[in-house]
């Protein structure tokens, strides 16, 4: 019981300083490791293109979290970050990566435009 | 209780001291190497030995086997060991300083001894054969001594169908324990190896110690690129701190299981991974890779654990190969074979996955394993063998043998003894010249094998055939002469003989004509048999004409002798008549006259006869001279004046040659010559005498005076000239040529000089002759002076002036006044400057004046003075 209870606190104080954080802050909404992400896809994950594929998904994770940080910060770089987002798309597109995942962070970011 | 301690205390004292004196001297244990040693059968082993322990000397052995001695105690170190069983060995060892002490330890040489070998090792070709081994080892039957292919997995076996020696070997496997181990990566497993969904894989280590291991700080890593060899999976596997002895431990991707590692394997079947067991110093304890090439794997470089990761001989070659996945359902991995660790690709195969058991073939505590290829060839009756019988050549068909076998003399065969040869029969290659006979004689031997044989019998006739000799070679000068021709008789070893007409060619020349006879047999194969008889018509007599009348010389054309024909006569030709030929030289006087009578037979031989008639005038013509004759011109030359002239042989020819003067005038004597000259150029010559002209004239006449003055100019001439019919008369003045006889002439009387008067008188016929006289004149000296002037300034007789008109010179003159006082009041040197009155510009008084004058004359060559008085007056 006092166990349930502490992780009832426990959960409350996560939630609500998340909460506070995404008032101010905006992040990453796939929330997804790059493993479960590979785990996604068509090919397997021991696949010889799967080693591509984590290659692209930790740029495309890196890049759309540099997009945020920039966000956060100012927008003077946004435009750069595009650009390389853009191109990290493009080799999504190579290899018919299932980026559905970040479904909304490329609406979101897609907004900005 | 005390005692029993005491006693206690100096035993432990005395094994002390005792020990401490052995540690000084003496082996304290000896080890043999190779241990355990296994061998084939027949081969030799050197078992080396290592003491320990202190020695001041040299370590010394000892080899028995059992109890007898095989090697006595020496210092060396090593023993042959050549065992055809298994056999236990004791060496002994000792220090050299200290022999007493012996330490010993047991050897074992395991021998995989030759097994027996039975079965049929000689078969016909085709056949087959059963092999069996007998032995106390596990045996194998391959096809080739290392690797190649098993052909039983027992020790019996069945050949295949034998058309060839063939050697299979006996593989006797021997093993014995070694009491060793290792850390051993012994399987990876790929695409669900573990039979979990594809992705999922497995590495499994092995324990193959007896005893425990402690691994602490051991780790093992994977790969996690297949396209970079030095990226290392940054989650390593931390082996136990105890790994227990002949266990294995395993690790997986495969969710749910006891080994579950998480995702931390990224392997497939298709690329390039690796796997490796790095211990707690950064040593490789064992390697695998697959999919990875030698030159790659060179490149090895990881940080594994902290350590900088490189292969070493760890692993040599290329790393294992592709694929090793799943097939047909069955899981596969790559698992380790075999008890050796000999760091190649080798040592792994791909075969259905044992995780978590220690792989087939491999045992705790290791094993030292052989396996000794022993041969068993068996031998296949081959053909027999013969060599093709000697060839036989023969010259004609009736020469050929009869077909007989034992023309096959070295037949031989493996498995037959003595073959079998039997005649097959004879072809014919159709030809002629040589024809070739090809008999077959099959060799054969109890196997049913044969061969055959070919025994070639050519057939060609070589010898030429026999004719008798032809005529003998003989020359003949007309073709009259020539012999009638035989036919001879041949011979032919395969033809018989016959008689041979000959044919006759003539060479189609002449002088000499060869005419070839030729007898020609050819026999059936072509062999030729030739006679010949030359014979050479050649005429070489010349023909004989009659003789040619005597040479003669005549001075005329038509003094020469007619030209008659002569007879000839020849050996081939017969006779007849013969006209000569008349060629002159073209020359003239003399002309030579060639006759010719020239006969040539039929070969060229010539006669000839020959006169010579010379034609040369030698007489000389005759003609008159002519006439003397005088003109006053020569005439011109004419040679028609010349009527007689005359030759023996003709009308000779007169021409002009000359005139040749005397050189002297009036007259002049010309000589004039003509000659006379007939064909042959005799030649005489006739003259005629010329007179030319007339004497000269002897010119002369008298002037009536040759010293004149010019008051008195004209001459009267007389001529005197003799011989003379003509004159002309030159008085030197330019007034004209007179032609009188006798002139008078006025010469110019204007001024002084003198005159050539030249007379030329002419003869009747021109010629000439001339006088000449010189006529001089004088001037006259002529003046005036007066006595008195008037210079009163009106205009006359203003001053005083003498006027000389002639006979002085003007350039040699000077006049002088002088007053009563005698003085000069007055001078010139100018005849034409006359005095004024005046004297130093005034007028002098009136009065009288002396006045001198000084002049030169022309004709003479003194000063003249004259002086006298003048008057002036106003």
């Amino acid at each position: 019981m006092n166990k349930l209870l502490l992780l009832s606190f426990l959960t409350l104080f996560v939630c609500v300083n998340f909460s506070l954080n995404a008032q101010v802050q905006n992040d990453l909404k796939c929330k997804m490791t790059v493993e479960e992400i590979l785990r996604d896809q068509s090919f397997d994950i021991d696949d010889a293109i799967a080693e591509d594929a984590k290659y692209i998904t930790q740029d495309l994770i890196s890049e759309l979290d540099s997009i945020y940080i920039v966000l956060n910060t100012s927008s003077e770089d946004v435009i750069i970050s595009m650009e390389k987002l853009e191109a990290i798309l493009v080799r999504v597109k190579d290899i018919n990566l299932n980026i559905s995942m970040f479904d909304s962070d490329l609406e979101f970011i897609e907004g900005l435009k | 209780m005390k005692k029993r301690i005491l006693f206690q205390a100096i035993l432990f004292l005395l094994l002390f001291v005792n020990n401490n004196v052995n540690a000084q001297c003496g082996a304290t244990a000896v080890f043999a190497d190779p241990q355990p040693a296994m061998i084939c059968g027949g081969d030799t082993l050197i078992i080396n030995f290592t003491s320990t322990g202190t020695c001041g000397g040299t370590y010394e052995y000892e080899v028995l086997e059992g109890a007898a001695i095989v090697q006595a105690w020496s210092t060396s170190a090593t023993y042959d060991a050549l065992p055809a069983v298994t056999t236990l060995f004791t060496v002994n060892a000792r220090c050299s300083a200290c022999p007493g002490t012996v330490v010993t330890v047991d050897f074992t040489v395991d021998v995989i001894e030759q097994p027996t070998i039975t079965g049929d090792l000689f078969v016909c070709s085709g056949n087959t054969t059963t092999l069996t081994a007998t032995g106390t080892n596990t045996m194998e039957w391959w096809d080739s001594q290392t690797g190649g292919v098993q052909v039983s997995p027992t020790e019996i076996f069945n050949t295949p169908a034998l058309t060839a020696d063939a050697t299979y070997w006996v593989q006797v496997a021997g093993s014995v324990s070694t009491g060793g181990g290792s850390i051993l990566i012994t399987e990876c497993g790929l695409d669900g190896a573990i039979g979990g969904t594809g992705s999922e894989d497995y590495i499994e280590i092995s324990n193959l110690y007896t005893t425990p291991i402690n691994t602490s700080g051991w780790v093992v890593a994977v790969s996690s690129s297949y396209t970079n060899i030095n990226s290392s999976n940054a989650t390593i596997w931390n082996l136990p701190t105890s790994f227990s002895p002949c266990s294995v431990v395993t690790r997986t991707d495969a969710a749910g299981s006891s080994d579950y590692w998480g995702n931390n394997i990224f392997w497939n079947s298709t690329s390039s991974s690796w796997a490796i067991i790095v211990d707690d110093v950064g040593n490789v304890v064992d390697f695998i890779a697959w999919g990875w090439t030698a030159a790659q794997l060179a490149t090895f470089n990881p940080t594994i654990n902290g350590f900088s990761i490189t292969l070493g001989a760890e692993w040599t070659g290329n790393g294992c190969g592709l694929p090793c996945g799943s097939t047909g359902g069955v899981q596969y991995s790559f698992a380790r074979t075999g008890s050796t660790d000999n760091n190649i690709a080798g040592d792994f195969i791909c075969q259905p996955t044992s995780v978590n058991v220690v792989n087939p073939g491999l045992s705790c505590g290791w094993s030292a394993s052989a396996t000794c290829p022993y041969p068993a060839t068996i031998l296949v009756d081959q053909p027999p063998t013969a060599s093709n019988p000697a060839a036989i050549a023969v010259e004609c068909a009736a020469d050929v043998p009869v077909a007989d076998v034992t023309a096959v003399i070295d037949e031989a065969d493996d498995y037959t003894s003595v073959p079998t040869v039997t005649f097959i029969g004879e072809v014919s290659d159709g030809l002629t010249c040589p024809e070739t006979l090809t008999r077959t004689y099959r060799v054969a031997d109890s196997c049913t094998n044969f061969i055959e044989v070919t025994q070639t019998i050519t057939i060609q006739d070589l010898t030429a055939p026999l004719i008798d000799p032809a005529p003998a070679d003989m020359a003949v000068e007309c073709i009259a002469e020539v012999p009638v021709m035989a036919a001879l008789n041949w011979t032919d070893n395969c033809d018989g003989a016959g008689i041979l007409a000959g044919t006759e060619v003539s060479d189609g020349l002449t002088c000499p004509e060869t005419i070839t006879r030729t007898w020609t047999y050819t026999d059936g194969c072509g062999n030729v048999a030739t006679e010949t008889q030359v014979i050479v018509v050649f005429d070489i007599t010349a023909p004989v004409i009659d003789p040619a009348a005597a040479d003669a010389q005549v001075q005329c054309v038509g003094n020469i002798p007619a030209m008659a024909p002569l007879n000839w006569v020849d050996n081939c030709d017969g006779s007849g008549t013969l006209a000569g030929t008349e060629v002159s030289d073209g020359l003239t006087c003399p002309e030579t006259i060639t006759r010719t009578w020239t006969y040539t037979d039929g070969c060229g031989n010539t006669s000839t006869e020959v006169q010579i008639v010379i034609v040369n005038d030698v007489t000389p013509p005759t003609a008159s001279n002519l006439p003397s004759e005088q003109h006053a011109v020569l005439p011109a030359p004419d040679p028609l004046l010349i009527t007689d002239e005359a030759d023996n042989c003709g009308l000779p020819t007169v021409a002009f040659v000359s005139d040749i003067s005397d050189g002297e005038l009036c007259p002049e004597t010309v000589t004039r010559t003509y000659s006379v000259t007939d064909d042959c150029g005799n030649e005489i010559f006739v003259t005629q005498l010329f007179t030319v002209g007339d004497p000269f004239p002897d010119a002369s006449f008298v002037a009536s005076a040759t010293d004149l003055t010019n008051l008195s100019t004209l001459v009267n001439f007389t001529n005197t000239t003799i011989g003379a019919v003509s004159y002309e008369w030159d008085f030197g003045d330019f007034s004209g040529i007179s032609t009188e006889f006798s002139p008078s002439h006025l010469f110019p009387d204007e001024e002084a000089g003198g005159y050539i008067v030249q007379l030329i008188a002419y003869s009747p016929f021109g010629c000439m002759d001339t006088a000449t006289v010189v006529i001089s004149i004088k001037e006259e000296l002529i003046y005036f002076i007066p006595n008195s002037f008037t210079p009163n300034g009106d205009e006359f007789n203003q001053t005083f002036q003498p006027v000389f008109v002639s006979g002085f010179d003007p350039f040699n003159f000077s006049m002088i006044i002088y007053n009563r006082w005698g003085e000069t009041i007055f001078e010139t040197m100018d005849a034409e400057r006359g005095w004024d009155g005046t004297f130093n510009g005034k007028l002098v008084p009136d009065g009288i004046y002396t006045w001198k004058i000084i002049l030169k004359r022309d004709d003479l060559d003194d000063r003249e003075m004259f002086t006298g008085h003048v008057s002036i007056i106003r």
